[in-house]
């Protein structure tokens, strides 16, 4: 793997001492909830339900602001310019989903997704959808601990010479105090203080940074002198379509865009799905939830665009890098090389904030998928609260080694297990809509879309180009060519078995008033009075 | 390893100070739960010296490693030849530690309406 080489970082006792002073702040903040994170299962899980929505916005763009993001997106404005800035604009799920899913989905009461299954799908098929999801839940979340991690600890490396181990580790345990000892309280109130100082040193870093390169007017003039006046277009394309995968094309932006949009109806189209819907099941009411999942995505995209801007900044000051480990530190580069003393510690606690706001919802999370659906739906579903509180904190504390464990051997498994994150996402993008807007679709498509799509994902994306009977081709042909292949599987299956139980169809919908194509079951609803004419619950 | 004897000395302190004050936060947590209850420990003065000695030792702590980190000789030139590196951090850090307080006094009424758990 080409290793970013390292920096020469001076770090003064000021900076260290401010480092010190905000990790202390930020597991306090974390810490002095204990006493409601152990109250029961809902507190450990979602604060009781009752968090009005700035907390869990905040948290929104808390989570989805960790230390591997900004290289991410370093690296794509670097190389593409700001068309780079559609590749992160899928975050804008989140505005149609506030008005769309996030109801729905707040509507039904599940504590988790996989609870979900068992509410919107009956008998066998829903038992193994609400498994299948729940351990793959509980391992991602794993992965993406140990993925963060390693980012850090590539950070750690890069600054100090630290070996990776540090960096994975040390980090990562001081954000498990506050998440064992508090659960999803102390995550929610820590992610608001953390999202604060993030976005504030952010900002202050990226302002910086434009600043040192003679700002916005400097930064497009010296880009047109240099011949690269292109990348201020975001609509710059390189064509409507072709094969090339080291092209942008128009067709990008379409499935792009289409995926930010669209992909809001649906439930478990992204990744992030699984963060918001713990969220929208901590916000109070059905409003509340809407407003946090609108209001984070917001702020997130606003984020977007201010790194963006930096990123423009570092291009024109180093603008003949070639190595993606060297570009994708762009923005770190920024802050290390550029500010002042005092500023280099800020910066890094700034960084120490983005990494813990990530960590701790993804181990509080994964933990809520083994706690509820793996120990108390299947092993005892008799537990006392006590029980399920502590078992919540055994879960925690198992997936932190696993992180470990995993993230100490991320070197090798990152390129087959980011392809694992966000291309099996593509065969099963459209039966998560469906599964939301059409009552007939059932859970034996579901199931088999999921398992259709490991296959088929491993076989476009690796085997057959590795055999030669495919060619590699681009991301946008990849996606459509996977969604169309699964449903060759989903479809049959779907019609070829049962509808879901009718009762249980006319008792989710009842509760969970879901929009799209319902109307046998809408009539059924109002038959047995369970709805009124008007739409309104009698 | 060889260790610098200053160095010894300074660390053996500190972990005398640390085992010290784990003891003396199982002492207190002890108390606190089998004989009084929390908010009946400290009287608002204690409560006040307490906040006031940490923030006095915050301050010294940052105006020490700000001479130690500045070439400028005596304090003042060290704060005034790095005035960002001390302000903006310092509104960062006001800004964390206010942000805790006003959560902690949001929820405060659900935290002290907590039924013990045992």
């Amino acid at each position: 793997m080409d290793q970013a080489p390292a920096i020469s970082v001076v770090f003064t006792p000021l900076d260290w001492v401010w480092v010190v002073l905000l990790i202390t702040a930020m597991i306090a903040c974390g810490v002095i909830f204990y006493r409601l994170g152990k109250r029961s299962e809902s507190d450990f899980f979602l604060a009781g339900r009752g968090l009005p929505w700035w907390l869990p916005a905040t948290s929104v763009y808390a989570t989805h602001t960790a230390t591997d993001t900004p290289m991410w997106i370093c690296g794509t404005i670097y190389k593409w310019g700001m068309r780079g800035i559609w590749f992160p604009f899928f975050t804008a799920w989140t505005a149609i989903s506030a008005f769309v899913s996030t109801r729905i989905f707040r509507r039904s009461l599940a504590m988790s997704q996989a609870e979900w299954q068992n509410l919107r799908y009956s008998g066998l098929g829903a038992e193994l959808l609400r498994g299948w999801l729940a351990g793959w839940q509980t391992f991602m979340n794993m992965f993406v601990l140990a993925w963060v991690s390693a980012a850090m600890g590539k950070i750690c490396t890069y600054l100090f010479g630290w070996p990776n181990w540090i960096g994975v580790v040390a980090f990562t345990s001081i954000c498990a105090v506050y998440v064992l000892v508090a659960g999803y309280w102390g995550v929610i109130m820590a992610d608001f203080q953390q999202g604060v100082i993030s976005f504030l040193v952010i900002t202050l870093v990226s302002v910086w940074g434009i600043s040192v390169a003679g700002g916005p007017s400097g930064i497009v003039s010296r880009l047109g002198e240099i011949g690269e006046g292109w990348r201020l277009n975001p609509f710059h394309f390189d064509g409507f379509w072709g094969l090339d995968p080291n092209l942008f094309y128009t067709a990008d932006f379409i499935t792009l865009l289409i995926m930010s949009t669209l992909g809001g109806i649906g439930m478990g189209n992204f990744i992030d799905w699984y963060p918001e819907a713990q969220r929208i099941q901590s916000a109070r009411t059905v409003r509340d939830a809407s407003y946090s999942i609108w209001a984070g995505g917001f702020v997130t995209l606003i984020r977007n665009s201010v790194w963006a801007v930096a990123i423009l900044a570092f291009f024109v000051m180093y603008p003949a890098l070639e190595s993606e480990a060297q570009y994708e530190m762009g923005w770190f580069r920024l802050g290390f090389e550029h500010l002042p003393a005092g500023m280099i510690g800020i910066f890094f606690a700034g960084i120490i904030a983005i990494h813990l706001s990530t960590i701790s919802t993804h181990l509080n999370l994964g933990a809520l998928y083994a706690t509820r659906d793996l120990y108390h739906h299947y092993i005892n579903p008799e537990a006392s609260e006590a029980k399920l509180v502590k078992v919540g904190r055994i879960n925690t504390l198992l997936l932190l080694l696993g992180s470990f464990l995993l993230g100490l051997t991320m070197q090798s498994i990152t390129s087959w297990l980011i392809f694992a994150l966000w291309l099996q996402a593509a065969g099963i993008w459209i039966p998560s809509l469906l599964q939301v807007i059409w009552w007939r679709f059932n859970s034996w498509a579901y199931l088999s879309s999921w398992i259709a799509n490991l296959v088929m994902s491993w076989l476009v994306v690796w085997v057959l180009p590795a055999l030669g009977i495919l060619p590699e081709l681009p991301n946008w042909l990849n996606f459509w060519l996977l969604a169309a292949l699964v449903s060759l599987v989903y479809l049959p299956v779907c019609f070829l078995t049962k509808a879901d139980d009718r009762e249980h169809l006319v008792r989710y919908y009842v509760q969970a008033r879901p929009l799209g194509f319902w109307g046998p079951i809408r009539s059924e609803a109002e038959k047995r009075g369970l709805l009124t004419t008007q739409g309104g619950v009698s | 390893m060889a260790i610098d004897p200053a160095a010894g000395k300074i660390l053996g302190m500190l972990m005398a100070y640390a085992v010290s004050s784990l003891g003396l936060l199982l002492a207190y947590y002890n108390y606190r739960k089998r004989i009084l209850k929390a908010e009946r420990t400290f009287s608002s003065v204690a409560v006040a010296v307490i906040v006031g000695v940490i923030t006095i030792a915050v301050i010294g702590t940052v105006l020490t490693a700000a001479v130690a980190s500045s070439d400028a000789d005596g304090l003042w030139p060290a704060i005034t030849s790095n005035i960002v590196g001390l302000a903006l951090p310092a509104f960062i850090v006001l800004v964390s530690v206010l942000l805790t307080w006003v959560l902690f006094r949001h929820f405060s009424r659900r935290i002290s309406g907590t039924k013990r758990s045992g």
